[in-house]
Formats: C-alpha cells, sequence, structure tokens
C-alpha cells in the first residue's frame, strides 16, 4: 500500500528541473485581509507517496477533497498517478482563482482510493477594520 | 506588593505618562518602548522570575477591582499583556486571551490592549535546530568524477510528479 509522505496547501511551488528538488512557497496557514472574501489566484495541493516496489506498476487513485466550513456537500479532486518504476510520486493540484467566501477552518483532505490520508486545515479569519490581521501576506482579489 | 521588575510597572513615572496617553494602539506602543515592561519580559526569559510570580502579582493588582469604579491597575494590567508579546507560553495565552475577553467599564484600556497584542503576535510558532557542526567553507569534499559517473548511472528513481490546473474562479 501506498503511504502518503507529505500532504500540505501552498499559494505555488516549484520543481527544480535538473535536480527534481520541489519548494513550496507560502503554506496556508491563517489567511485573511482587509477585503472579504479573500481570493488567491492560485492555491496548489502538494502531495507525495511513496510507492512499494511491489505496487509501482499499478496507477495511485488520489482525490483532494475540500469541505467549507459552513458543512455543506464538500468537492472532491480526482487525479490519477500513472505508473511508474520511481518510488515517489508527487501530485500538484492547482486551483486557479480560488475564493475563500466563508470564515473559519477549511478542510483540505487528501485520499487515495476513497480512503482518507490526511487533512491540511486552512483557517480564514475577517480581521476587525484597521488592523492587518493573519496572513496579511494573503493577497485578496489577486 | 512584589519587589524586581513587577513592582517597576507600579513606578509613578509609567504610571503617570501612560495615562497621558488615549488609545490603545497608542498605548501598546507607548509600553513596548519602556524599559520597565521590557525588563519583565527579559526577566521572565532569563529566568529571574517565574510564571507564578506573575499570576501572584496580577492575582494581587485584581483585588483593588470594583464594580463601578474605574480600576487603578488597568494600564498595570495593559503593561503585562505587553511584556507578555514574546513569551509564548500557555500561561501568556491564558493571560492575554482572558484579559482581552474581559468587557467591563472599569477597565477601558487592559483588554483592548490586550486584543492588539494578540493580534500582533505571529499566529504560529515555529521553532527550529540544527543539529550537527555547521560546514566550514572548503571543508566540503570535493566532488570525484567517479561520483558523477555513479549519479549518471543510477537507475531512474527520480520522483515522478503530476500536475493539474482546475479553473476554480471563485466557485469556491
Amino acid at each position: 500500500m501506498a503511504t502518503l509522505e507529505y500532504f500540505l496547501m501552498t499559494e505555488s511551488y516549484s520543481v527544480d528541473q535538473s535536480s527534481n528538488r520541489v519548494s513550496l512557497f507560502n503554506v496556508l496557514e491563517d489567511v485573511g485581509g482587509p477585503n472579504f472574501p479573500v481570493e488567491f489566484a492560485e492555491i496548489v495541493a502538494v502531495s507525495s507517496w511513496i510507492v512499494p516496489p511491489e505496487e509501482q506498476a499499478l496507477p495511485l487513485e488520489i482525490t483532494l477533497r475540500l469541505h467549507p466550513p459552513d458543512g455543506k456537500e464538500p468537492q472532491d479532486f480526482p487525479m490519477k498517478l500513472e505508473p511508474g518504476n520511481a518510488a515517489r510520486r508527487r501530485s500538484f493540484i492547482s486551483l486557479i482563482g480560488f475564493r475563500f467566501r466563508l470564515v473559519g477552518d477549511w478542510r483540505f483532505e487528501m485520499l487515495l482510493a476513497g480512503r482518507h490520508q490526511a487533512n491540511h486545515i486552512v483557517t480564514v479569519v475577517q480581521p476587525e477594520p484597521g488592523g492587518p490581521g493573519p496572513g496579511a501576506a494573503a493577497r485578496p482579489g489577486g | 506588593m512584589p519587589d524586581g521588575v513587577l513592582s517597576e510597572l507600579l513606578a509613578p513615572d509609567l504610571q503617570t505618562r501612560a495615562y497621558a496617553i488615549s488609545g490603545a494602539t497608542a498605548l501598546r506602543h507607548f509600553l513596548t518602548t519602556r524599559t520597565e515592561v521590557r525588563a519583565v519580559g527579559d526577566a521572565l526569559r532569563s529566568g529571574v522570575i517565574t510564571e507564578q510570580a506573575v499570576r501572584r502579582f496580577t492575582e494581587t493588582l485584581i483585588r483593588d477591582l470594583q464594580r463601578g469604579i474605574l480600576f487603578e491597575h488597568d494600564r498595570t494590567l495593559a503593561a503585562l499583556a505587553v511584556a507578555l508579546k514574546d513569551w509564548h507560553t500557555p500561561f501568556s495565552a491564558e493571560y492575554l486571551r482572558g484579559l482581552a475577553d474581559l468587557e467591563a467599564a472599569e477597565m477601558p484600556y487592559g483588554p483592548r490592549v490586550a486584543r492588539e497584542v494578540l493580534s500582533n503576535r505571529p499566529t504560529s510558532q515555529a521553532k527550529s535546530m540544527i543539529v550537527g557542526r555547521r560546514e566550514e567553507p572548503g571543508t566540503q569534499p570535493a566532488v570525484r568524477a567517479a561520483d558523477l559517473r555513479t549519479h549518471r548511472e543510477r537507475p531512474p528513481t527520480r520522483a515522478k510528479n503530476k500536475a493539474n490546473r482546475i479553473a476554480f474562479n471563485g466557485v469556491g
């Protein structure tokens, strides 16, 4: 059974073309800003999976599941990681123009073959007028 | 009343100047600059005073609180909140949140300054450590030709990457 090595929600990432090393930028934790709702040009679900040799010929069926804080129906973003002879497989699921339209905990869940593997919670706060609030580095509207 | 750095928060000079300031933001900035306030934070970090001492000090002050009368130590509690701004422990969180949550006409400044301190605190704590000795320049072994050959000949075990882009465009 493949195992999840890590799973994070970030604002962006890069993969060095020569070394194949991953860099993650601005891991999302608390976000907020003077304007609400908070919109990001892009957020990325980054996950890395360790695949045992006997399963490397099989695809990995993963799903990013988004749970908004109001308890409404979650949204699924499935992805198939094709077989290969690498022990490690990474996935990058980019959500373009993502808007956090509610204050509260947004739960991003990672599943493998429909089974829960990990959560990453992004807390959206609406700061008091006049204050920068947490995550002021977030770029509302952009 | 206790001696030492905590009692300095009751010093007439600090109290008089603090009374001349209106507005929680201005008061927080003023208190941040005061040596008496910084000394409390330094004393906690260096172990000169304990959290228990701060707790006892606070309890002593609170005894003077009377309903309907402006609390004379309101600004001292605000000063303590500022002193604890860089002290990240359950005690400081309890103190700051407890004070920030107070809504009492007798205390117009302490709770507001505590809220200011909390909103200006980092929301997550990070701690890093370095294990082992740092490499000094020039001490790293040179890359040998054999290493490069080994690198080129290694089996293709590089991680396999896959990226998907989903246009969300505000639907979330």
